[in-house]
Protein backbone atom coordinates (compact mmCIF):
# COMPACT_ATOMS: atom_id res chain seq x y z
CA UNK A 1 0.00 0.00 0.00
CA UNK A 2 2.54 2.33 1.21
CA UNK A 3 4.96 1.28 -2.07
CA UNK A 4 1.75 2.10 -4.18
CA UNK A 5 1.51 5.71 -2.75
CA UNK A 6 4.91 6.49 -2.56
CA UNK A 7 5.42 7.23 -6.44
CA UNK A 8 1.87 9.15 -6.71
CA UNK A 9 3.05 11.94 -3.88
CA UNK A 10 6.50 12.14 -4.98
CA UNK A 11 5.02 12.91 -8.76
CA UNK A 12 2.51 15.40 -6.89
CA UNK A 13 5.25 16.92 -5.06
CA UNK A 14 7.48 17.57 -8.38
CA UNK A 15 4.35 18.91 -10.17
CA UNK A 16 3.47 21.76 -7.47
CA UNK A 17 7.27 21.97 -7.20
CA UNK A 18 7.39 23.02 -10.90
CA UNK A 19 3.94 25.17 -10.40
CA UNK A 20 5.67 26.82 -7.73
CA UNK A 21 8.86 27.55 -10.28
CA UNK A 22 6.76 29.01 -12.90
CA UNK A 23 6.95 33.13 -13.01
CA UNK A 24 3.27 33.09 -13.47
CA UNK A 25 1.75 31.08 -11.27
CA UNK A 26 4.52 32.60 -8.67
CA UNK A 27 3.40 36.38 -9.89
CA UNK A 28 -0.27 34.85 -8.90
CA UNK A 29 0.29 33.61 -5.72
CA UNK A 30 2.43 36.48 -4.90
CA UNK A 31 -0.62 39.09 -5.60
CA UNK A 32 -2.95 37.21 -4.19
CA UNK A 33 -1.17 37.11 -0.55
CA UNK A 34 -0.04 41.44 -0.98
CA UNK A 35 -3.92 41.80 -1.85
CA UNK A 36 -5.12 39.47 0.93
CA UNK A 37 -2.58 41.85 3.47
CA UNK A 38 -4.51 45.17 1.76
CA UNK A 39 -7.70 43.35 2.39
CA UNK A 40 -7.01 42.54 5.70
CA UNK A 41 -5.98 46.06 6.56
CA UNK A 42 -9.13 47.60 4.87
CA UNK A 43 -11.11 45.38 7.16
CA UNK A 44 -9.19 46.12 10.16
CA UNK A 45 -9.01 50.29 9.93
CA UNK A 46 -11.36 50.56 7.01
CA UNK A 47 -14.41 51.55 8.93
CA UNK A 48 -14.84 54.71 9.82
CA UNK A 49 -16.34 56.37 12.70
CA UNK A 50 -18.31 59.43 11.79
CA UNK A 51 -19.90 59.09 15.59
CA UNK A 52 -20.24 62.12 17.87
CA UNK A 53 -20.06 62.40 22.00
CA UNK A 54 -23.47 63.26 23.04
CA UNK A 55 -24.18 66.50 24.87
CA UNK A 56 -26.77 68.62 26.25
CA UNK A 57 -26.42 72.12 24.44
CA UNK A 58 -26.21 74.92 27.19
CA UNK A 59 -25.62 77.60 24.67
CA UNK A 60 -28.72 79.76 25.29
CA UNK B 1 14.30 38.47 -4.54
CA UNK B 2 13.35 41.58 -4.05
CA UNK B 3 12.48 42.36 -7.35
CA UNK B 4 10.63 39.05 -7.66
CA UNK B 5 8.21 40.59 -4.98
CA UNK B 6 7.71 43.96 -6.26
CA UNK B 7 6.00 43.47 -9.47
CA UNK B 8 3.07 41.24 -7.40
CA UNK B 9 2.76 44.28 -5.00
CA UNK B 10 2.67 46.72 -7.20
CA UNK B 11 -0.30 44.51 -8.99
CA UNK B 12 -1.35 44.12 -6.26
CA UNK B 13 -2.00 48.04 -4.94
CA UNK B 14 -2.94 48.33 -8.44
CA UNK B 15 -5.96 45.81 -8.68
CA UNK B 16 -6.66 46.48 -4.59
CA UNK B 17 -6.99 50.82 -5.87
CA UNK B 18 -9.10 50.31 -8.82
CA UNK B 19 -11.22 48.37 -6.59
CA UNK B 20 -11.71 51.48 -4.34
CA UNK B 21 -12.10 53.92 -7.19
CA UNK B 22 -14.61 51.72 -8.59
CA UNK B 23 -16.34 51.03 -5.06
CA UNK B 24 -16.10 55.05 -4.72
CA UNK B 25 -17.97 55.56 -8.33
CA UNK B 26 -20.86 53.33 -7.35
CA UNK B 27 -21.36 54.92 -3.96
CA UNK B 28 -21.45 58.09 -5.64
CA UNK B 29 -23.89 56.68 -7.74
CA UNK B 30 -25.96 55.42 -5.41
CA UNK B 31 -25.97 58.61 -3.67
CA UNK B 32 -26.91 60.49 -6.47
CA UNK B 33 -30.10 58.42 -7.00
CA UNK B 34 -30.97 58.49 -3.22
CA UNK B 35 -30.25 61.99 -2.11
CA UNK B 36 -33.73 63.53 -3.24
CA UNK B 37 -34.81 60.56 -0.73
CA UNK B 38 -32.21 61.43 1.53
CA UNK B 39 -32.85 65.65 1.19
CA UNK B 40 -35.84 66.32 4.48
CA UNK B 41 -34.04 63.49 6.88
CA UNK B 42 -31.90 64.64 9.74
CA UNK B 43 -29.04 61.99 10.81
CA UNK B 44 -25.72 62.15 11.97
CA UNK B 45 -24.18 61.06 9.21
CA UNK B 46 -25.70 63.50 6.60
CA UNK B 47 -24.17 65.98 9.23
CA UNK B 48 -20.79 64.77 10.36
CA UNK B 49 -19.87 63.42 6.44
CA UNK B 50 -19.42 65.26 3.01
CA UNK B 51 -20.82 62.77 0.64
CA UNK B 52 -24.03 63.53 0.80
CA UNK B 53 -23.62 67.47 1.43
CA UNK B 54 -21.59 67.43 -1.78
CA UNK B 55 -24.38 65.30 -3.80
CA UNK B 56 -26.78 67.88 -2.51
CA UNK B 57 -25.18 70.92 -4.42
CA UNK B 58 -24.56 69.08 -7.45
CA UNK B 59 -28.54 68.72 -7.78
CA UNK B 60 -30.30 71.98 -9.39
CA UNK B 61 -33.19 71.53 -7.58
CA UNK B 62 -32.22 70.96 -3.97
CA UNK B 63 -31.30 73.98 -2.07
CA UNK B 64 -28.80 73.36 1.09
CA UNK B 65 -29.50 75.21 4.37
CA UNK B 66 -26.75 75.11 7.24
CA UNK B 67 -28.07 75.61 10.54
CA UNK B 68 -28.50 74.54 14.34
CA UNK B 69 -31.37 72.86 16.57
CA UNK B 70 -34.22 74.76 14.31
CA UNK B 71 -33.70 72.83 11.84
CA UNK B 72 -34.16 69.46 13.60
CA UNK B 73 -37.61 70.20 15.43
CA UNK B 74 -40.24 69.12 13.52
CA UNK B 75 -42.75 71.46 12.43
CA UNK B 76 -45.83 71.38 9.75
CA UNK B 77 -44.13 74.16 8.06
CA UNK B 78 -40.49 73.40 8.63
CA UNK B 79 -38.53 73.94 4.45
CA UNK B 80 -38.76 70.24 4.01
CA UNK B 81 -42.54 69.94 4.58
CA UNK B 82 -43.44 73.10 2.53
CA UNK B 83 -41.10 72.36 -0.05
CA UNK B 84 -41.50 68.71 -0.27
CA UNK B 85 -42.71 67.85 -3.60
CA UNK B 86 -40.92 70.73 -5.17
CA UNK B 87 -44.34 73.35 -5.51
CA UNK B 88 -42.06 76.04 -6.80
CA UNK B 89 -39.04 73.55 -8.30
CA UNK B 90 -36.88 73.10 -5.55
CA UNK B 91 -36.48 71.54 -1.43
CA UNK B 92 -34.45 72.50 0.77
CA UNK B 93 -31.52 70.06 2.45
CA UNK B 94 -31.36 70.86 6.30
CA UNK B 95 -27.67 70.07 7.01
CA UNK B 96 -26.76 70.80 11.01
CA UNK B 97 -28.10 69.90 15.13
CA UNK B 98 -27.41 71.86 17.79
CA UNK B 99 -24.58 73.65 18.74
CA UNK B 100 -23.66 73.48 14.71
CA UNK B 101 -22.44 77.30 14.51
CA UNK B 102 -20.35 79.27 12.54
CA UNK B 103 -16.62 77.17 13.21
CA UNK B 104 -18.13 74.58 12.23
CA UNK B 105 -20.22 75.40 9.30
CA UNK B 106 -17.09 76.83 8.05
CA UNK B 107 -15.17 73.42 8.31
CA UNK B 108 -18.18 71.68 6.79
CA UNK B 109 -18.15 74.12 3.46
CA UNK B 110 -14.49 73.72 3.40
CA UNK B 111 -15.32 69.74 2.52
CA UNK B 112 -17.39 70.71 0.01
CA UNK B 113 -14.77 72.61 -2.08
CA UNK B 114 -14.60 74.08 -5.43
CA UNK B 115 -17.82 72.23 -6.03
CA UNK B 116 -19.29 75.27 -4.09
CA UNK B 117 -18.32 77.25 -6.86
CA UNK B 118 -21.27 79.62 -7.71
CA UNK B 119 -23.51 77.82 -5.83
CA UNK B 120 -26.12 78.89 -3.38
CA UNK B 121 -26.41 78.16 0.60
CA UNK B 122 -28.30 79.26 3.08
CA UNK B 123 -26.60 80.37 6.65
CA UNK B 124 -29.45 79.93 9.44
CA UNK B 125 -27.73 81.82 12.73
CA UNK B 126 -29.28 81.73 15.99
CA UNK B 127 -28.60 84.90 17.56
CA UNK B 128 -28.02 83.40 21.48
CA UNK B 129 -24.77 82.32 19.77
CA UNK B 130 -23.81 86.14 20.32
CA UNK B 131 -24.59 86.80 23.56
CA UNK B 132 -21.72 84.42 25.48
CA UNK B 133 -18.00 83.90 25.42
CA UNK B 134 -17.97 80.88 22.93
CA UNK B 135 -19.93 77.83 22.03
CA UNK B 136 -18.77 75.52 24.75
CA UNK B 137 -16.25 72.34 24.27
CA UNK B 138 -18.96 69.65 25.01
CA UNK B 139 -21.25 71.47 22.05
CA UNK B 140 -18.56 71.87 19.73
CA UNK B 141 -16.80 68.36 20.54
CA UNK B 142 -20.63 66.73 19.91
CA UNK B 143 -20.65 68.61 16.44
CA UNK B 144 -17.15 68.39 15.18
CA UNK B 145 -16.04 66.23 12.37
CA UNK B 146 -12.51 64.56 11.40
CA UNK B 147 -13.73 64.68 7.83
CA UNK B 148 -14.25 68.38 7.37
CA UNK B 149 -11.36 69.54 10.00
CA UNK B 150 -8.96 67.72 7.58
CA UNK B 151 -10.51 69.39 4.06
CA UNK B 152 -9.88 72.91 5.98
CA UNK B 153 -6.48 72.40 7.18
CA UNK B 154 -5.70 70.86 4.15
CA UNK B 155 -7.54 72.58 1.48
CA UNK B 156 -5.58 73.95 -1.63
CA UNK B 157 -8.89 76.69 -2.89
CA UNK B 158 -9.26 78.00 0.98
CA UNK B 159 -6.12 81.18 1.23
CA UNK B 160 -3.42 80.36 3.74
CA UNK B 161 -4.68 83.39 6.41
CA UNK B 162 -8.32 81.85 6.52
CA UNK B 163 -6.73 78.72 7.49
CA UNK B 164 -4.60 80.37 9.89
CA UNK B 165 -6.87 82.30 11.76
CA UNK B 166 -9.54 79.51 11.13
CA UNK B 167 -6.54 77.00 13.16
CA UNK B 168 -6.24 78.93 16.30
CA UNK B 169 -9.74 79.10 16.65
CA UNK B 170 -9.57 75.44 16.37
CA UNK B 171 -6.94 74.98 18.88
CA UNK B 172 -8.90 76.44 21.18
CA UNK B 173 -11.12 73.20 21.51
CA UNK B 174 -8.20 70.42 21.57
CA UNK B 175 -10.59 67.30 22.76
CA UNK B 176 -11.52 66.33 19.38
CA UNK B 177 -7.52 66.66 17.98
CA UNK B 178 -6.40 64.25 20.93
CA UNK B 179 -7.65 61.34 18.22
CA UNK B 180 -5.45 62.96 15.75
CA UNK B 181 -1.57 63.99 15.91
CA UNK B 182 -1.13 64.79 12.42
CA UNK B 183 -4.37 67.19 12.04
CA UNK B 184 -3.42 68.60 15.57
CA UNK B 185 0.28 69.36 14.29
CA UNK B 186 -0.68 70.69 11.23
CA UNK B 187 -3.36 72.69 12.77
CA UNK B 188 -0.28 74.38 15.22
CA UNK B 189 2.14 74.33 12.57
CA UNK B 190 -0.76 76.87 10.66
CA UNK B 191 -1.11 78.54 13.84
CA UNK B 192 2.19 79.73 14.38
CA UNK B 193 2.67 80.50 10.96
CA UNK B 194 6.42 81.25 11.51
CA UNK B 195 8.90 80.05 8.10
CA UNK B 196 9.72 76.66 9.72
CA UNK B 197 6.23 76.19 10.64
CA UNK B 198 5.27 77.20 7.34
CA UNK B 199 7.81 74.58 6.15
CA UNK B 200 6.80 71.96 7.95
CA UNK B 201 2.73 72.31 6.77
CA UNK B 202 4.13 71.80 3.06
CA UNK B 203 6.19 69.56 3.33
CA UNK B 204 3.71 67.12 5.15
CA UNK B 205 0.81 68.31 3.28
CA UNK B 206 0.97 65.25 0.75
CA UNK B 207 0.60 63.04 4.03
CA UNK B 208 -2.40 65.26 5.08
CA UNK B 209 -4.04 64.78 1.84
CA UNK B 210 -4.14 61.15 1.69
CA UNK B 211 -5.29 60.87 5.38
CA UNK B 212 -7.98 62.83 3.91
CA UNK B 213 -8.42 60.51 1.41
CA UNK B 214 -8.91 57.74 3.58
CA UNK B 215 -11.39 59.19 5.50
CA UNK B 216 -13.58 60.58 2.15
CA UNK B 217 -13.61 56.50 1.35
CA UNK B 218 -14.49 55.53 4.65
CA UNK B 219 -17.79 58.35 4.17
CA UNK B 220 -18.73 56.87 0.87
CA UNK B 221 -18.91 53.93 2.58
CA UNK B 222 -20.67 54.26 5.56
CA UNK B 223 -23.30 56.35 3.14
CA UNK B 224 -23.23 53.16 0.85
CA UNK B 225 -23.86 51.18 3.99
CA UNK B 226 -26.79 54.15 5.42
CA UNK B 227 -28.33 53.97 2.23
CA UNK B 228 -28.52 49.77 1.58
CA UNK B 229 -29.86 50.15 5.47
CA UNK B 230 -32.79 52.43 4.49
CA UNK B 231 -33.76 49.78 1.58
CA UNK B 232 -34.01 47.45 3.83
CA UNK B 233 -35.71 48.93 6.05
CA UNK B 234 -39.62 49.16 7.31
CA UNK B 235 -39.72 51.98 5.57
CA UNK B 236 -38.05 51.64 2.41
CA UNK B 237 -36.42 54.84 0.60
CA UNK B 238 -37.80 55.65 -2.49
CA UNK B 239 -35.51 57.32 -5.08
CA UNK B 240 -38.45 58.46 -6.91
CA UNK B 241 -39.56 61.16 -5.18
CA UNK B 242 -42.91 63.17 -6.85
CA UNK B 243 -42.46 66.98 -8.34
CA UNK B 244 -45.65 68.81 -8.17
CA UNK B 245 -45.45 72.23 -9.33
CA UNK B 246 -48.13 74.50 -6.90
CA UNK B 247 -48.36 78.17 -6.65
CA UNK B 248 -47.41 79.07 -3.16
CA UNK B 249 -49.71 81.94 -1.47
CA UNK B 250 -47.46 83.37 1.05
CA UNK B 251 -49.82 85.71 2.71
CA UNK B 252 -52.65 83.00 3.19
CA UNK B 253 -50.05 80.65 4.23
CA UNK B 254 -48.87 83.08 7.29
CA UNK B 255 -52.19 84.31 8.01
CA UNK B 256 -53.11 80.32 8.83
CA UNK B 257 -49.82 79.18 10.81
CA UNK B 258 -49.80 82.89 12.63
CA UNK B 259 -53.68 81.17 13.86
CA UNK B 260 -52.59 78.03 14.62
CA UNK B 261 -49.27 79.32 16.50
CA UNK B 262 -51.61 81.52 18.36
CA UNK B 263 -53.74 78.52 19.08
CA UNK B 264 -50.06 76.59 20.87
CA UNK B 265 -48.79 79.41 22.29
CA UNK B 266 -51.36 80.92 24.90
CA UNK B 267 -51.13 79.56 28.28
CA UNK B 268 -48.13 81.99 29.04
CA UNK B 269 -47.50 85.56 28.32
CA UNK B 270 -44.30 85.28 25.99
CA UNK B 271 -45.78 83.68 23.32
CA UNK B 272 -44.00 80.44 24.15
CA UNK B 273 -44.64 76.96 22.65
CA UNK B 274 -47.33 75.77 25.23
CA UNK B 275 -46.04 72.25 25.92
CA UNK B 276 -42.58 73.84 25.81
CA UNK B 277 -43.52 76.19 28.95
CA UNK B 278 -45.20 73.62 30.85
CA UNK B 279 -42.24 70.89 30.43
CA UNK B 280 -39.27 72.60 30.84
CA UNK B 281 -39.47 76.68 30.36
CA UNK B 282 -41.90 77.86 33.42
CA UNK B 283 -39.45 77.44 36.12
CA UNK B 284 -36.41 78.27 34.33
CA UNK B 285 -38.21 81.20 32.75
CA UNK B 286 -39.61 82.85 36.47
CA UNK B 287 -36.31 82.79 37.83
CA UNK B 288 -34.52 85.00 35.12
CA UNK B 289 -37.20 88.06 35.60
CA UNK B 290 -34.36 91.18 35.55
CA UNK B 291 -31.45 88.46 35.84
CA UNK B 292 -29.65 90.25 33.46
CA UNK B 293 -28.66 94.18 32.26
CA UNK B 294 -27.75 96.28 29.07
CA UNK B 295 -24.35 96.70 30.41
CA UNK B 296 -23.45 93.12 30.46
CA UNK B 297 -25.24 92.31 27.41
CA UNK B 298 -23.32 94.72 24.98
CA UNK B 299 -20.11 93.43 26.94
CA UNK B 300 -20.53 90.00 26.01
CA UNK B 301 -21.82 90.95 22.36
CA UNK B 302 -18.94 92.57 21.69
CA UNK B 303 -16.42 90.46 22.88
CA UNK B 304 -17.95 86.79 21.34
CA UNK B 305 -15.63 85.03 19.40
CA UNK B 306 -18.79 84.09 17.38
CA UNK B 307 -18.07 87.33 15.21
CA UNK B 308 -14.48 85.92 14.40
CA UNK B 309 -15.94 83.19 13.55
CA UNK B 310 -18.67 84.31 11.59
CA UNK B 311 -16.37 86.85 9.61
CA UNK B 312 -14.19 83.14 9.11
CA UNK B 313 -17.01 82.07 7.44
CA UNK B 314 -17.97 84.31 5.34
CA UNK B 315 -14.11 84.49 3.98
CA UNK B 316 -14.26 80.83 3.23
CA UNK B 317 -17.57 81.26 1.37
CA UNK B 318 -15.51 83.70 -0.55
CA UNK B 319 -12.58 81.72 -1.02
CA UNK B 320 -14.55 79.20 -2.33
CA UNK B 321 -16.72 81.55 -4.63
CA UNK B 322 -20.08 80.30 -2.99
CA UNK B 323 -23.31 82.44 -3.04
CA UNK B 324 -24.70 82.37 0.47
CA UNK B 325 -28.03 84.07 1.94
CA UNK B 326 -27.00 84.85 5.54
CA UNK B 327 -30.68 84.36 7.80
CA UNK B 328 -30.49 85.48 11.53
CA UNK B 329 -33.44 84.74 13.37
CA UNK B 330 -35.09 87.50 15.38
CA UNK B 331 -34.07 87.60 19.38
CA UNK B 332 -37.30 86.93 21.79
CA UNK B 333 -38.08 90.45 22.37
CA UNK B 334 -40.49 89.78 25.19
CA UNK B 335 -38.28 87.54 27.00
CA UNK B 336 -35.54 89.26 26.86
CA UNK B 337 -37.43 92.71 28.11
CA UNK B 338 -38.88 90.28 30.90
CA UNK B 339 -34.89 89.21 32.16
CA UNK B 340 -33.74 93.18 31.59
CA UNK B 341 -31.93 93.35 28.37
CA UNK B 342 -34.22 96.57 26.29
CA UNK B 343 -34.49 96.52 22.91
CA UNK B 344 -31.69 99.46 22.30
CA UNK B 345 -29.42 96.84 23.56
CA UNK B 346 -30.86 94.09 21.57
CA UNK B 347 -30.41 96.71 18.25
CA UNK B 348 -26.48 96.39 18.72
CA UNK B 349 -27.16 92.76 17.79
CA UNK B 350 -28.82 93.40 14.37
CA UNK B 351 -26.56 96.15 13.99
CA UNK B 352 -23.33 94.52 14.34
CA UNK B 353 -24.55 91.63 12.22
CA UNK B 354 -24.83 93.62 9.32
CA UNK B 355 -21.73 95.47 10.05
CA UNK B 356 -19.75 91.63 9.72
CA UNK B 357 -21.86 90.64 6.50
CA UNK B 358 -21.98 93.48 4.54
CA UNK B 359 -18.78 94.22 3.55
CA UNK B 360 -18.91 90.60 1.81
CA UNK B 361 -22.04 91.65 -0.31
CA UNK B 362 -23.52 89.00 1.14
CA UNK B 363 -27.47 88.94 2.18
CA UNK B 364 -28.18 89.05 5.33
CA UNK B 365 -32.13 88.62 6.42
CA UNK B 366 -32.02 89.25 10.67
CA UNK B 367 -35.64 89.91 10.90
CA UNK B 368 -35.19 92.63 13.28
CA UNK B 369 -38.69 93.96 12.89
CA UNK B 370 -40.02 90.27 14.53
CA UNK B 371 -38.17 91.16 17.49
CA UNK B 372 -41.21 92.16 19.45
CA UNK B 373 -42.97 89.48 17.82
CA UNK B 374 -44.21 86.46 20.05
CA UNK B 375 -44.62 84.14 17.35
CA UNK B 376 -41.55 84.03 15.39
CA UNK B 377 -39.55 82.14 17.84
CA UNK B 378 -41.04 78.93 20.43
CA UNK B 379 -38.52 79.62 23.18
CA UNK B 380 -36.27 81.66 24.51
CA UNK B 381 -33.28 80.02 22.21
CA UNK B 382 -33.41 79.92 18.78
CA UNK B 383 -36.52 77.46 17.19
CA UNK B 384 -38.70 78.70 14.62
CA UNK B 385 -42.16 78.51 15.14
CA UNK B 386 -44.54 77.73 12.50
CA UNK B 387 -45.06 81.56 11.82
CA UNK B 388 -41.27 82.10 11.80
CA UNK B 389 -40.90 79.39 8.91
CA UNK B 390 -43.17 80.45 6.70
CA UNK B 391 -41.17 83.82 6.82
CA UNK B 392 -38.03 81.50 6.65
CA UNK B 393 -39.44 79.52 3.79
CA UNK B 394 -40.25 82.66 1.90
CA UNK B 395 -36.86 84.32 2.14
CA UNK B 396 -34.98 80.65 1.32
CA UNK B 397 -37.91 80.66 -2.04
CA UNK B 398 -37.07 83.97 -3.43
CA UNK B 399 -32.96 83.40 -2.98
CA UNK B 400 -33.48 80.44 -4.77
CA UNK B 401 -35.50 81.86 -7.66
CA UNK B 402 -32.97 85.10 -7.11
CA UNK B 403 -36.23 87.07 -6.04
CA UNK B 404 -34.44 88.54 -2.98
CA UNK B 405 -35.52 91.75 -2.12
Amino acid sequence: MTRRWTPSITTLYASLAALVDNRWVRLGWQTLFYLAILVGLLLLYGKGDFSTPGFIYQGF
Amino acid sequence: MRAHHLAPALLALTLFSASLVGGAAYARDLEGRYIHAIAPQTFSLKNQGTALQDEAFRQPDLLPIYGSSELNIADPYHGSELFRSYPTGFTIFPVGKAGTTDLIMLQDLAAIGSDLRGKKVAISLSPPWFFGAMVGQDAYAGNFSRLHASELAYSTEISFDVKQDAARRMLQYPKPLEADPLLKFMLERLADGSPLSRVCYYALLPLGKVQTLVLQLQDHWETFSYIQDQKGGRHPLDPDVSHEAATLDWSALLQKAEREQLQHADNNPFGFDNQAWVNRLRPDVVKQKSSRNDTQFLKNLGQSAEWTDLDLLLRGLRDLDAQPLILSMPIQGKYYDYTGVSARARQAYYDKLRQVVEPYGVPVLDFADHDGDKYFLIDPGAHVSREGWIYYDQALDAFYHDALR
